[in-house]
């Protein structure tokens, strides 16, 4: 998998106002690869992921997905890249609240008509150590327990890419740390391509490259 | 398969939000679909009836004798081999030994009744199916309705007086498939030969009366006979009836009280939408993070747009098919209770119109209030996810645009229910009105509280105000919803009781106590003679002139068709265009006229005559100040003008005319005379009936207490349906009130915990709620009866011209049962709030 961010632009208008969010952005990610993205909040991390993920379009430069340009994608084409080929990790986990663990988690498999997702979905809950949990909606679970559902849909499919943002934005320390724990290890299990939006040095020191958001652009670490 | 499971999952863990849907559209369409159910039930009734209620397939009816001419005519243009039979029926006095009284009587030929049947009771209780020609023989015999024999105190056996002829009663009559509700209670049928006819006396020159040929084929007739008929007989005094005629005709007085139900249903819709609405709001704001995670896992925006459509019409599929069920159980159970009002064939039926309707009001109506909402929700990209921007609210042009939908099917439904562009106008015009004032004064005193609220305040007033003011949207919807059902329940005491306050009013008691119709000119002297000696009064004596109009302006006045969709309007404008029409001639106007435009009476000329007009026949009848008609009285053409026109108080129960001629036209016209008795004491009406009947026969007495009271009797049974109705109104706004007020305990969740934190009692917190939410279901109940007190003096002032009688004990007693029924839900669901609200 390879994904390639090529002079990247992209603004907003408020009231008179263009706010420039991102300016001559580019960025490489190549597979198996773990990035890590810091940047201060309103630094555009959030507009990189939705440019990522095909909810907003760049006003200049392209995006391409394994050598594939996607300026003429159509909402048809990003709708099924995201099924097959993307997965998601929020802040607030962000479960559908009327689905319960099992289900939630399934529910990419489902979305594609691939047999066998709840017996695929449980073997992750238990692997995660939430079988318990199954039958359990989101709101009769701790917060920890939601994200690592959450992590759980976001590779039950095995997806191309996981966009990760602030995973452990809402969760305590010793939670925040477990959750990580577990992120970590099924990303390395799985030799898993991932982009992590975040805060946290921690978090980024994890990853296996850590760039950071500033003036709309991205810039080693460090730097 | 995911999307169905998505959906199923959806409704089994979010049942309360889908039950509280369920049931606000459930009862919103309940109400109204009754009311539509009855109403198709009537027609398929009459339909499916109509055959045997008009006893044939087709019929031409005067208001005087048929010639034969006539007969050969009719004979000549049906079908060779059809059934031939003739009816003559007026009201006259039959009276006994003791009593008079007044009857239908129903003079048949020998094959009547060509279709349906007759079953008649003997003395001894045994019931068969008869036909006229078994009332033929040397002696006079009658059949009578039961209620009759009651009411004179006499048994089969035994001699009646008809007119001039004494006869016995021969059978009691147990079924009469041509009984509609036609001629409602107003007299008991009673059925005799044509042979008769002569020897009663009764059809004399200018009696009112009505004479009918009846045919029935063995095939079904032609489409196009009433047309056909209508050509060969274009006379417009002779009207051509076929079955399907009587959808309107008979129809016409339970349609008025269903085109009035159908109407308060309409309101109970309008909140029932409301809810519908605002439950529509909160599962879309639920559902905008599903749908978001939704499309982040690849949904495309058009597949959660169908998944969101399809949750919709699912659950508002199943609140009308709930509705729809609630509504036929709902009529079943009214049936036994309204049954006497209803032809004796009547049957609850479903049609398809009744699906139709629940169709337009249910899926429809949610597809319109909630299309844009959902496509909003269904195609805005997933953001607030990303916590970077909040989704984008409804702009104002889409709220302008679902507001002209919305309009838009309400305008339609309306009209489908009143069938009258005016009682459309009026009624959209009465709520849009009521609704925008509401709103406005509701906003105005928020907007004064908002202004005069200061930082001193006590905690309670400050948190109070706070929330009215700060939420100023779902405070006017609350206050809207309470007005809305509060005006609707608190206006029908005041309806109530200033009718039947003005049927029994002692400022009235100068009505008569008897009205006669049908002296015979030559009798008037003997009759003036005979209440002189008996010491009766007749303040009030009119002629009575039958005529048609032929021409207005020169123009035929045209027999005017009415179809399946035609307005009340045109029905009536064809009612009065085909019944012809009743004259008179007088020096001074009457105490109960008065003219409202064109000339004084004393000013009007005879030569050329110039005439009066009652103004709502003018107005029906489209006739103006000046128009120039062409009167047949009586086989002599006579040319008048239009000079002026009159409003007539028709409650005072004198004689009065819709066409009032001045002396010097009509005096030599045939005409007979219609009188009033006043009241006299000592003597009841019921004596002096008997006494006029025994000296005048012929002549035909109305007891004016008798009648007041069988309207007093309808207008009770038309205001326990509106009672019904409105009650479910006021509980549907009350339950509306509390699914709003639900909600925003429910989203102020926190707030009830931040303030337990900062140190309030459970209790107080509950008074906070009762005091912010009971305080404003207060202002808008009372708002609502204000604007009750105001509609109910436009009702009277403007459609029944009377001074209204506001029933304040009444009102109040509604307002009372409104706000406690809102405060012992607020009680349960703050208690509720802030039982969670401690657990948070």
């Amino acid at each position: 998998m390879t994904l390639n961010l090529t002079d990247v632009s992209k603004s907003f208008r408020q009231g008179e106002t263009e706010l420039r969010i991102l300016e001559n952005l580019a960025l490489e990610l190549r597979s198996g690869e773990i990035v890590a993205v810091i940047g201060e909040s309103g630094s555009g991390k959030s507009t990189l992921l939705s440019l990522l993920a095909g909810f907003e379009a760049p006003d200049r430069g392209q995006i391409a997905w394994n050598g594939r340009v996607t300026g003429d994608w159509g909402e048809d084409e990003w709708a099924r890249f995201r099924k097959e080929s993307l997965g998601f990790v929020f802040q607030n986990y962000h479960l559908i609240p009327y689905l319960t663990a099992l289900e939630n988690v399934a529910l990419p498999l489902r979305l594609l008509d691939q047999p066998g997702a709840e017996e695929k979905a449980i073997g992750l809950l238990e692997r995660l150590g939430l079988a318990a949990r199954a039958s359990h909606l989101p709101s009769q679970m701790s917060g920890g327990e939601q994200q690592r559902v959450a992590i759980a849909r976001a590779l039950m499919h095995h997806p191309q890419l996981i966009l990760a943002d602030e995973p452990t934005g809402s969760l305590d320390a010793k939670t925040g740390q477990d959750v990580l724990d577990w992120l970590f290890q099924l990303l390395r299990d799985r030799k898993q391509t991932a982009l992590i939006v975040t805060h946290s040095h921690e978090v980024a020191e994890r990853c296996d490259r850590r760039l950071t958001l500033r003036q709309g652009k991205l810039w080693p670490a460090g730097t | 398969m995911a999307r169905r499971n998505l959906i199923v999952a959806s409704f089994l863990r979010q049942k309360s939000l889908y039950l509280l849907w369920l049931m606000s559209l459930c009862v919103a369409v309940t109400g109204l679909v009754v009311v539509d159910v009855f109403r198709h039930s009537l027609t398929e009734t009459l339909k499916t009836q109509g055959r045997k209620i008009l006893t044939a397939d087709v019929s031409l009816t005067s208001r005087r004798t048929l010639t034969e001419d006539e007969e050969k005519r009719l004979a000549a243009a049906l079908p060779a081999n059809h059934r031939s039979a003739r009816l003559t029926e007026m009201f006259a006095m039959v009276s006994a030994e003791k009593d008079s009284r007044l009857a239908m009587l129903r003079f048949i030929s020998d094959d009547y009744p060509l279709i349906g049947e007759l079953t008649l009771r003997d003395g001894g209780g045994a019931q068969r199916s008869r036909g006229g020609r078994e009332l033929k023989g040397d002696q006079a015999i009658l059949w009578v309705a039961g209620d009759m024999l009651a009411l004179m105190d006499v048994k089969v056996g035994e001699r009646v007086r008809v007119g001039q002829l004494e006869a016995r009663i021969a059978e009691v009559i147990a079924k009469d498939s041509s009984q509609t509700f036609r001629f409602g209670n107003m007299a008991p049928r009673v059925y005799m030969h044509r042979d008769w006819i002569a020897k009663t006396g009764l059809v004399q020159f200018g009696s009112p009366y009505s004479d009918t040929l009846l045919a029935a084929f063995n095939e079904p007739p032609p489409r196009d006979l009433k047309e056909r008929l209508e050509k060969d007989f274009p006379d417009p005094g002779l009207q051509v009836t076929v079955p399907a005629d009587l959808e309107q005709g008979s129809l016409r007085v339970l349609s008025r009280l269903l085109d009035f139900l159908g109407l308060t249903g309409l309101i109970t819709l309008s909140l029932g939408w409301i809810g519908v609405y605002y439950l529509g709001r909160r599962w879309l704001s639920w559902e905008a993070t599903s749908t978001a995670i939704l499309k982040c896992l690849g949904m495309s925006s058009r597949e959660a747009q169908r998944l969101l459509l399809t949750k919709l019409m699912l659950v508002l599929s199943a609140g009308v098919v709930l509705g729809g069920g609630l509504a036929w159980l709902g009529a079943n159970a009214l049936l036994p209770i309204v049954k006497a009002s209803l032809p004796s064939e009547f049957e609850l039926v479903w049609s398809w119109k009744n699906t139709a309707l629940l169709l337009l009001v249910g899926p429809m109506a949610g597809w319109v209030l909630l299309l844009q909402s959902i496509t909003q929700v269904a195609y805005e990209k997933p953001l607030a996810l990303f916590q970077e921007r909040s989704a984008a609210r409804a702009s104002v042009s889409s709220l302008l645009v679902l507001l002209t939908l919305a309009s838009l099917l309400f305008v339609g439904l309306t009209f489908l229910q009143a069938r009258s562009w005016k009682v459309t106008g009026a009624f959209l015009g009465a709520l849009s009105f009521s609704v925008v004032l509401i709103a406005l004064l509701g906003y105005l005193s928020l907007r004064l509280v908002a202004v005069y609220r200061r930082a001193h305040w006590g905690w309670l007033l400050h948190l109070s105000t706070a929330l009215w003011t700060r939420r100023l949207g779902t405070s006017l919807l609350l206050i809207t919803v309470s007005a809305l059902a509060g005006l609707l329940s608190q206006l029908l005491p005041h309806l109530e009781k200033t009718l039947v306050n003005d049927l029994r009013s002692p400022q009235k008691t100068e009505r008569p106590a008897l009205f006669l119709v049908d002296v015979q000119d030559e009798q008037l002297g003997d009759v003036r003679k005979f209440f002189s000696d008996n010491g009766l009064v007749s303040p009030h004596q009119s002629p009575f002139i039958r005529a048609r109009i032929l021409t207005v302006n020169g123009a035929s006045f045209e027999r005017s068709q009415v179809g399946e969709w035609s307005t009340r309007e045109d029905e009536n404008e064809a009612r009065f265009r085909n019944r012809g029409v009743n004259l008179t001639f007088r020096k001074d106007l009457s105490p109960s006229e008065t003219i409202v435009s064109g000339k004084d009476w004393k000013d009007v000329s005879s030569d050329p005559a110039e005439i009066s007009v009652e103004e709502s026949y003018a107005n029906r009848l489209g006739f103006k100040l000046g128009d120039l008609l062409r009167f047949d009285v009586q086989g002599l053409e006579i040319d008048a003008r239009v000079a002026s026109l009159r409003k007539i108080d028709w409650d005072s129960f004198q004689p009065n005319f819709f066409i009032q001629f001045p002396e010097g036209v009509l005096e030599d016209a045939p005409k007979t005379w219609v009188m009033t008795i006043d009241r006299k004491a000592g003597v009841t009406p019921p004596q002096m009936q008997t006494l006029i009947t025994k000296r005048f026969p012929n002549v035909t007495s109305i007891n004016v207490q008798e009648t007041l009271d069988n309207i007093s009797e309808l207008v009770g049974k038309m205001s326990t349906g509106l009672k019904t109705s409105s009650r479910l109104s006021l509980g549907l706004g009350v339950f509306v009130f509390l699914i709003i007020l639900m909600f925003q305990l429910v989203s102020a969740r926190r707030d009830w915990s931040q303030l337990l934190v900062l140190g309030l009692k459970p209790s107080q917190i509950w008074w906070l709620q009762v005091v912010s939410y009971g305080s404003l279901c207060l202002v808008g109940t009372t708002l609502g009866g204000i604007l009750s007190l105001a509609v109910a003096w436009g009702i009277f002032r403007f459609a029944f011209d009377t001074a209204v009688n506001f029933d304040v004990g009444g009102m109040i007693q509604i307002w009372l049962l409104t706000w406690t029924a809102a405060i012992v839900g607020l009680t349960w669901l703050g208690y509720r709030e802030i039982r969670r609200a401690r657990m948070t």
